[in-house]
């Protein structure tokens, strides 16, 4: 192995995606030096980001399909399990719908009544700031009125519920929840539905901090391993597999943030497991997802146009069961009824285009419904087989249970009564529960816990025995939260980085 | 193998006729089952009893399958959506294996694919013992889930044994030979990085050789065994093949690994046709070039097709020629000799 580079003055943050580059961003503004891994490519060549309109398209997504990884592994449990990852710069960040919704205080305290381990040892008002601050950071358009299931953003430009959903919004009072609009990046005319998204938070940050002396970017790095301390309980580097020449490298430094996405920091540990990580054999577990569901209503009445994503939320907390509730997206036009999710992924990773829209306007909501984080759900390692980088191959076990159809079921039933409330005329197009994954939201694989035997970091992100070694991606949360998590996930990642910053004379070798 | 009766579902697909025929000329008697009805076309006629079976129920099943020696499952679910075809897959094959263990069947034969150890399968080696990578294709998924299915329930005393075909070719319709030879004579086809991925093709009267093998073996619970040739065969040397059967010119070889807009190969077609105009301009769309200077129109592989092009997996047929004693007979070259004399027999039929 060659030893390129040492120096412990040195940050390592594996992965570029959404957290990880806020990590960096924050890390380098507060005077650190910054080592970003990245599987990926480097600077995509000919990237537009062309926002106002929707020209965004074939030169960035000739080169993102280059990049996108189908990642080798073995289904346990429901055969149709998806896993995507993005081997690019802004990771799996690329293909983001660009929704962002801040959890509410009781988001993070309604697991606590069912049991002890759905316990988050941090709250609404520790993120708080964070929030702020990574709204100010990627610019939000959105709804300025918050509501008891969800806070307002701080927004750049108002948006508002289009006048003809405004019979939907008041019946949807009627069924304690709120018919909101969409809060996302960037301007206000922006639809989700063009992918590649215009809100490649990792190339948009990384390309003011790329010139910035204390920060480096190798890309093509492939994260293997992690090496720890020979004598105290520190990780000491990261050992990465350099794409283009398949040598292996090393990166020391005197912390180490895993950032690389959805199972892939779980994925990373699961391979160093030893005596002091996973020592109780909880990297892995309580996997949960966002499930997702497409529910597809023809309107007859009233007519309807192509208009802006407005958000449905979540009943209110006396009317749901913990744990088990839905929100929606709603989408008029924008798209067809082809599920959101997979017809973006599909058409972004070259599996054919979308069928082509019929005649009228129908109506989408795009359903997001929490799973409860069992045991039973999980992740870990072939026990001899390897992937495409030498890695045991990564073994899902994972399937929705009748609760969790239920709980999608409920959802389908909610907006049919408000669609039948609001006094409109439709009749239903089609239904579909994707499988597991489909929506890319995998958490919860190296959750937060303030107690280590109910979980693998603590309130500042650190691994309980080691640290100086952080995991800042999703794969942290705790429970699962039917709002898309992107945001919570920056924010939680800003606040790691920050609380690193300013405690960081504590660490060291 | 002594006269015995024989229970094949899926009996009018392009493996289960050939199967059928076969096992006909053999003396056994047969009782094909599958849900579109299409007479199996034998000079064994009496020999063999129809079954229309739309869905497969225990019930329903268990007066057919008593006195049975052996079941070939090779039925596939095709219609509904993915969890609805998921679900049917997995019901009609758990009723049936119930079925089997209560009528006492002796065997039970399950046809699946060497796409469950990745739809493509990683460019190695692969053993019955590499693992079975998840896949986009819904329908690999299925295979999967069927065999792990299959391989776990429990059957009483019937003997449960998977065979796992590779890219089955030859003459017959339905066929992927047919279908392919269909869109070459209309379109041209579109293929990555020059064909030198490995196609793995097994003749279909190899398949139907290696199943009647699983059939008279013994002592074969519970194993899967790979069914394909043990060295590779390259892309191009099958799609060359079957151009030589066409006469026509149908192939455009792409240097690029993964499926593009169909605007993007623009430039490598374009070079192709002006190699043979040379002075032309090509100025509109290739499709309505190919189309108006050829008749034909172009065939661009999904993404799914593209990576399978590109990938280098080679299937290891060790366990099979050890346990089966079954080795792979026909060569590429024979193969498409016969298919070239099925295609110039049955032209009319199959335009």
């Amino acid at each position: 192995m060659s030893i390129p580079f040492i120096s412990d003055d040195q940050i390592v943050i594996v992965g570029s995606g959404p957290t990880g580059t806020v990590a960096a961003w924050t890390l380098v503004k507060a005077g650190f030096k910054v080592t970003l891994l990245e599987s990926g490519c480097s600077f995509p060549k000919s990237l537009h980001l062309r926002v106002r309109d929707r020209e965004i398209r074939r030169p960035y997504a000739l080169e993102l399909r280059d990049h996108v990884a189908y990642p080798q592994f073995e289904n346990l449990d429901d055969p149709l399990t998806r896993w995507f990852k993005a081997h690019l710069l802004g990771g799996l960040g690329s293909f983001w719908g660009g929704v962002v919704l801040r959890f509410s205080p009781e988001d993070f305290t309604e697991g606590e009544s069912i049991s002890e381990r759905y316990r988050w040892p941090i709250g609404y008002a520790d993120l708080e700031p964070y929030y702020s601050r990574v709204e100010h950071l990627i610019g939000v358009s959105g709804g300025k009125v918050s509501v008891p299931v969800l806070p307002a953003c701080h927004v750049n430009h108002t948006l508002e519920v289009p006048p003809e959903f405004s019979d939907l919004a008041a019946a949807a009072q009627k069924l304690d929840r709120w018919l909101l609009p969409a809060n996302h990046v960037y301007g206000k005319s922006t639809l989700f539905s063009q992918i590649p998204s215009p809100a490649n938070i990792g190339v948009r940050l990384l390309g003011q901090l790329r010139r910035h002396k204390n920060f480096r970017l190798i890309s093509n790095a492939h994260v293997t391993q992690l090496h720890l301390h020979q004598t105290k309980a520190l990780a000491a580097g990261v050992e990465y597999l350099d794409r283009q020449s398949g040598e292996l490298c090393f990166q020391s430094g005197r912390a180490v943030m895993l950032a690389a996405g959805q199972l892939g920091s779980t994925h990373i540990l699961l391979n160093c497991s030893n005596g002091i990580i996973n020592a109780d054999g909880l990297i892995g577990r309580y996997l949960h997802d966002n499930m997702y569901a497409a529910y597809t209503y023809q309107i007859d009445r009233p007519p309807l146009k192509e208009s802006l994503v407005s958000y449905l939320t979540r009943p209110d907390y006396s009317k749901a069961k913990p744990l088990q509730t839905t929100g929606f997206q709603v989408y008029a036009g924008a798209l067809n009824q082809k599920p959101l999710a997979n017809s973006k992924l599909r058409s972004n990773l070259g599996l054919g285009s979308p069928p082509p829209q019929d005649e009228g306007v129908p109506l989408l909501f795009a359903c997001f419904g929490t799973q409860i984080p069992h045991d039973s759900r999980c992740v870990s390692l072939h026990p001899h087989a390897k992937d495409e980088y030498g890695l045991p191959l990564l073994r899902i076990s994972t399937r929705q249970d009748s609760d969790d159809i239920a709980t999608l079921d409920e959802g389908r039933r909610a907006v049919e009564a408000l669609m039948e409330i609001a006094g409109w005329q439709f009749s239903s197009k089609s239904s579909a529960i994707e499988p597991p994954g489909t929506s890319v939201h995998f958490g919860g694989t190296v959750r937060m816990h303030t107690d280590p035997k109910l979980g693998v970091v603590n309130a500042v992100n650190a691994m309980h025995e080691i640290p100086n070694l952080f995991v800042i991606d999703a794969s942290c949360f705790t429970t699962s939260v039917e709002k898309n998590p992107t945001l919570t996930a920056m924010a939680i990642a800003m606040r790691a980085a920050d609380l690193l910053s300013q405690n960081s004379r504590s660490l060291g070798h | 193998m002594a006269a015995s009766k024989i229970f094949v579902t899926g009996a009018s697909g392009f493996i289960g006729q050939a199967l059928v025929v076969k096992l006909l000329e053999q003396g056994h008697h047969i009782l094909a089952a599958d849900d579109s009805r299409s007479a199996i076309d034998s000079p064994h006629q009496a020999s063999v009893s129809n079954l229309k079976l739309d869905r497969l129920d225990r019930a329903a099943l268990l007066p057919h399958l008593s006195g049975c020696d052996c079941v070939v499952n090779l039925a596939h679910p095709h219609q509904g959506t993915l969890q609805e075809q998921l679900r049917s897959a997995i019901e009609s094959t758990q009723a049936l294996l119930q079925a089997c263990a209560e009528a006492q069947v002796k065997k039970f034969v399950h046809i699946s694919s060497t796409s469950v150890y990745g739809d493509p399968p990683p460019s190695r080696i692969i053993t019955e013992e590499s693992p079975c990578l998840a896949s986009l294709r819904p329908q690999t998924s299925i295979q999967q889930a069927l065999e792990h299915l299959v391989l776990q329930t429990e059957a009483g005393d019937t003997e449960v044994v998977v065979l796992q075909l590779g890219r089955v070719y030859g003459p017959g319709k339905g066929g992927e030979t047919a279908r392919t030879l269909d869109q070459m004579k209309t379109a041209f086809m579109a293929i990555a990085r020059y064909g030198t991925g490995y196609c793995n093709p097994i003749y279909i009267d190899d398949v139907v050789t290696a199943i009647i093998r699983a059939c008279e073996g013994s002592n074969l619970h519970g194993q899967r065994f790979i069914v394909s040739h043990d060295q590779p065969v390259l892309w191009k040397e099958l799609l060359c093949g079957y151009e030589s059967i066409l006469g026509t010119k149908s192939l455009i070889h792409l240097p690029i690994d993964y499926q593009c807009d169909p605007q993007d190969s623009i430039p490598f077609f374009r070079e192709a046709v002006s190699k043979v105009l040379k002075k032309r301009k090509v100025m509109e769309g290739t499709s309505a070039i190919a189309k108006k200077i050829y008749g034909k129109s172009i065939y661009y592989p999904s993404a799914d097709e593209f990576r399978s092009l590109v990938a280098q997996p080679i299937f290891s047929n060790q366990k099979s020629r050890d346990r089966l004693d079954f080795q792979p007979q026909i060569s590429l070259q024979t193969g498409i000799e016969r298919i070239r004399e099925w295609w110039g027999q049955n032209l009319p039929e199959t335009v």
